[in-house]
């Protein structure tokens, strides 16, 4: 799982511009499934067929967004300072004073202008820096329209826990694959769709057209959510290290009840750490499935993480290998 | 069972957004048998199905939505407290001293804390606790609560019902399963053959929440034409400037972008010519219901939008006249029966 | 009566469409296409949708590609939410239109059939406090005067739930008057582009390997939109989304400016409700470049268009937004260039005349 991080987090992919970190994925994913494609949006979906007759089998969708918030270029000064846009929700006081990486690969900085106060800080306080002399220059490496996002890798910390970017949500992919590893070795009855979905950042908008697409029975979102055990956090009954963190209710979307007392149910008979997560602000690609068509059954397994979007996201490893034992446990089932 | 005896037995069902399945088999006992067939489907949607007999007939969606607002437990505290945050927009103002009942394996009473005014000051007093920091007395051990209501238990207002002066009721969740009720009384007081089409009712889910319900079962049942019922805000003292409807003038027909303005106009004469006292209510925006959602579901579903005009909404003492929810179940009637409807919007 | 050109676009500028009222801007544009498409449909949301279907080799009857070509038909207004007893006219906006441009407008009220002349009345300057002087009159406090006595009186012209827009009509001025200034620009310039794309198409036709659709939508305005309908009727591969868009190239607009006039259409990079495809741009600034045709990327993620909705309709649509770029949108003075009106709607047909998109 480690590994499989360090190689997720090394590749640059903002909403909308997932083509790089689709291409990845596609190597990890494809000598485990059965067909592999992207839509229309650049969503990548790999398929596993069950072993039950066709007729009796499930369609099981699992979600997690490959997307990272970002940045987009929108202007570039006479000085070759470079003006950029958010993509997705950043956190400026974060990402102030940061090491930038575009798509090329070219590295940049992002700063705030001299004398700008925290509170203060916002894009248009904000520019990047790529060390060039002048607008010329700066022209020759970068154009409007391309795009950047805080660099990207991770660090161990204690146990197993790790720090860095962007967990949100190459740490669900990284789940995915693992489960789809599992499935290679033991494969279930029921067909299922490992969906790596782009533009979650910006309103869960890829999930919403791959469901449609797939007209799952099932969906289940791998994604990050937000923990009550960082220094001032607002109360909330979800830590790190606590193992799977079973989502019931969103800022987007109530999980199906049924769904969620399934999964509970499987993690105590097999003896999997587990927690319930009830998240105050905050949306995943779960509300864009139950939604999709005549709607469908979803509900969502989370890493629980402390310091989302911002440079040093951190989690525990064995959170995200529960998220991988209890979602096998449930489709063996 | 009268409109007001079935108005209260519907309110009176817990179905907080996200628990509209758990109480079905109470739902179909009071109202499956004005109905053909029942369906539900992957989000909890409750569908009921008069049919009128004939082959290819015209599919006429009613749609009122079943869920109510509430809240969920989010944490349970030493000393049997209960943490809750909301499920929908719950008035944070009525809840200090205010009698809950915890939806769990079994109903667990309990009351919001409030401090008491002799240890607050006069500061204290006009501020509002956050929901997330409220907590809901049990009587029950921290240990008791986990196994009896885990994270994630359903929380409503005590169902407390009454009549006041001029047959006007008090209560919770009018919003929106009073015009269940209307619906249902309506659907009923048409014999068959004179159905316009099959009667497909939607008692959807999760409203309050998104409108998610009716986004998917518009898109299932796909039905020729919809009327939404849901509730609007009666003329109050303190709003006077936002010339809302008054109680006792009936029906507010929404007058709005979304919905169809043919139908609308359809569903007006309708009221004119069967004496249904109405009100236009003009929704320049979103109309904040179902109708923003099946207008634009799949092919596009021609909607109307009749509102049953309501005092203190998203609290446990909503007031409704049922003066005006009479005027609500005629105009489903008649809806339902209308021929000339039928003929311009049914396939 | 068939109109083309800056008499098109007066037209349907002058037309009466806020959202949900389409009526007269459909019944207009069905005079003009007829003749200019293979087929046309109304669906239930009150879209317009015309067909010029593809042929040639590349062309598959069966199970045809197609291009959906979107613009709206309604523009921004008002709805009459209340009658006050002096027979005054309360109103709410449907769609965003900024306080700062109502006061003193005239208006017109009612529906596509009968409307009378009204004005947005503004308290005398000499009336107003200090205080008020300094700030713009919100909504709630603003009223329509049509002249009435009273309530009663009011009521035998118009009744709650009535319509209004901006009453303004279409001039041209300047150098060699060819700056347009009048209403709902955005987007009857859009539809405008469709018909004489449309026009184009069938002046001399070509192997289109594609069926274009040409969907002229109901509801932009309000957000629940009639193209949510229109996609996932016609099931689009891709699809250019004409509009309006809004300008900021005055005096001190600096780094902030979002895109110029006669520089061509603005081809939108990201708004706050799409994230538009980048081959599809590419494609788009290549096409213009072989051509000769100007165009030009809109600098700000400001604003939403249709595109968010048919972008996420069924499995995915690719979406480009081209824009024709407007000053003072949502206003009852829209002020665009004819000669960018030109290069944008060119540059569609040549990108459809000489498909390349892969």
């Amino acid at each position: 799982m480690l590994n499989l991080m360090k190689t997720l987090t090394a590749t640059c992919g903002i909403s909308g511009r997932e083509k790089a970190i689709s291409d990845k994925l596609l190597t990890l994913v494809a000598p485990l499934a059965d067909k592999c494609y992207n839509d229309a949006m650049g969503n990548l979906i790999a398929v596993k067929y069950g072993t039950a007759p066709e007729a009796d089998r499930k369609k099981v969708m699992l979600c997690a967004h490959m997307d990272e918030i970002g940045f987009l270029v929108t202007y570039i000064e006479d000085s070759g300072f470079i003006r950029v846009n958010p993509i997705g929700g950043i956190n400026w006081v974060a990402a102030a004073f940061t090491e930038v990486v575009f798509g090329s690969g070219l590295k940049g900085i992002l700063v705030p202008e001299t004398g700008t106060a925290p509170a203060d800080l916002k894009a248009e306080k904000c520019y990047i820096d790529i060390g060039a002399k002048d607008k010329k220059e700066a022209e020759r490496k970068v154009k409007i329209g391309d795009y950047c996002a805080l660099s990207g890798g991770i660090t161990r910390l204690l146990g197993r826990r790790i720090a860095g970017r962007p967990l949100d949500d190459r740490i669900g992919c990284a789940v995915l694959i693992k489960i789809a590893e599992a499935l290679k070795e033991t494969p279930v009855a029921d067909d299922v769709y490992f969906v790596f979905s782009v533009q979650e950042e910006v309103g869960v908008r890829g999930a919403k057209t791959a469901t449609f697409g797939i007209t799952p029975d099932i969906g289940i979102a791998y994604d990050v959510t937000g923990t009550g055990d960082s220094a001032g956090a607002k109360p909330m009954a979800c830590s790190v290290g606590g193992g799977a963190a079973i989502k019931l209710k969103d800022s987007s979307v109530i999980c199906d009840y049924e769904l969620t007392q399934e999964f509970a149910a499987v993690a105590k008979e097999n003896d999997i750490k587990h927690q319930f997560e009830i998240l105050a602000a905050g949306g995943t690609d779960t509300s864009a499935m139950q939604m999709s068509g005549a709607g469908v059954k979803a509900a969502a397994l989370s890493i629980p993480t402390r310091y989302i979007h911002s440079g040093v996201e951190m989690l525990d490893l064995n959170d995200a290998e529960a998220c991988v034992e209890l979602t096998v446990a449930w489709l063996r089932k | 069972m009268t409109l007001k005896e079935l108005i209260v037995s519907l309110s009176g069902i817990m179905s907080v957004s996200g628990n509209e399945r758990k109480n079905r088999e109470a739902l179909q006992e009071l109202i499956g048998g004005v109905f053909d067939e029942y369906r539900t489907d992957a989000l909890g949607n409750h569908l009921f199905i008069k049919k009128c007999g004939r082959p290819n007939a015209p599919r006429i969606l009613v749609d009122t939505h079943f869920d109510e607002i509430g809240m969920m437990v989010t944490d349970i505290k030493e000393g049997g407290f209960v943490t809750v945050t909301n499920i929908g927009g719950v008035d944070t103002r009525i809840l200090p001293a205010s009698e809950v009942i915890i939806y769990g394996g079994e109903p667990v009473y309990g009351v919001f804390a409030a401090k008491a005014p002799h240890l607050s000051t006069a500061a204290d007093m006009e501020k509002l606790t956050p929901l997330p920091e409220m907590v809901i007395d049990t009587g029950y051990s921290k240990e008791e609560l986990e196994d009896l209501c885990p994270i994630g238990t359903p929380v409503g207002f005590k169902p407390i019902y009454a009549e006041l002066l001029n047959e006007r009721l008090a209560g919770k969740a009018f919003d929106d399963k009073a015009c269940g009720a209307c619906a249902v009384y309506g659907i009923d007081a048409v014999q068959r053959r004179d159905l316009a089409g099959d009667v497909y009712f939607l008692f959807s889910a999760y409203e309050e929440t998104g409108m998610t319900g009716a986004r998917v079962a518009g898109f299932g049942i796909r039905p020729d034409y919809a009327l939404v019922l849901d509730v609007t805000h009666a003329s109050v003292p303190e709003a006077k400037d936002r010339y809302l409807p008054e109680f006792g003038s009936g029906v507010a027909i929404a007058a709005s972008p979304i919905t169809n303005r043919k139908l609308t106009r359809m569903v007006t004469d309708l009221c004119k010519s069967g004496n249904v006292p109405f009100t236009v209510d003009a929704c320049p925006g979103s109309t904040g219901t179902n109708a923003n959602v099946l207008g634009i579901s799949a092919e596009g579903i021609p909607t109307a939008l009749c509102s049953l005009p309501l005092k203190s909404m998203h609290t446990s003492a909503e007031v409704l006249s049922m003066e005006d929810a009479r005027a609500l179940s005629r105009v489903v009637s008649l809806f339902i029966k209308s021929k000339e409807i039928s003929e311009v919007f049914g396939k | 009566m068939k109109y083309t050109g800056i008499n098109l676009i007066r037209e349907l500028s002058l037309c009466f469409g806020p959202s949900g009222c389409e009526d007269a801007v459909r019944t207009l544009i069905t005079e003009q296409i007829k003749g200019d498409c293979d087929r046309f449909t109304v669906d239930n949301a009150g879209n317009l949708i015309a067909v010029i279907r593809g042929r040639g080799h590349d062309y598959d009857p069966e199970n045809p590609r197609r291009l959906m070509l979107s613009a709206h038909m309604d523009e921004v207004g008002f709805m009459i939410t209340a009658i006050t007893e002096e027979g005054y006219l309360k109103f709410g906006t449907v769609g965003g239109i900024d306080p700062r441009v109502m006061c003193g407008r005239h208006v017109q009220v009612g529906d596509d059939k009968h409307r009378v002349h009204g004005v947005i009345a503004s308290k005398a300057i000499h009336l107003q406090t200090p205080e008020e002087r300094a700030k713009t009159t919100p909504v709630k406090n603003m009223y329509i005067d049509i002249g009435a006595r009273d309530a009663e009186d009011a009521k035998k012209y118009v009744s709650v739930g009535d319509y209004v827009v901006f009453d303004s009509d279409f001039v041209t001025f300047g150098k060699d008057e060819t700056r347009m200034k009048g209403k709902a620009l955005d987007d009857r310039a859009g539809c405008a582009m469709l018909i004489e794309i449309m026009r184009d198409l069938r002046k001399s036709p070509c192997d289109l390997p594609f069926d274009v659709c040409f969907a002229f939508t109901t509801c932009e305005e309000v957000g629940i939109s009639g193209a949510n309908v229109a996609a996932f009727e016609i099931k689009p591969d891709t699809a250019i989304i004409l509009e309006a868009t809004a300008v900021n190239d005055l005096p001190g607009a600096g780094r902030n400016f979002v895109s110029k006039q006669g520089e061509g259409g603005t081809l939108s990079l990201c708004d706050r409700g799409t994230i538009y495809d980048m081959g599809f741009i590419d494609y788009a600034r290549q096409t213009a470049e072989e051509n000769g045709l100007k165009v030009q990327l809109k600098q700000a993620f400001t604003g939403g268009t249709d595109a968010a909705h048919i972008q996420r309709s069924l499995t995915g649509v690719r979406v480009l937004g081209l824009s024709l770029p407007t000053r003072y949108i949502h206003s009852a003075s829209n002020v665009a260039l004819y000669e960018d009106f030109e290069q944008t709607y060119r540059l569609v047909v040549a990108m459809i005349r000489n498909w390349k998109l892969d």
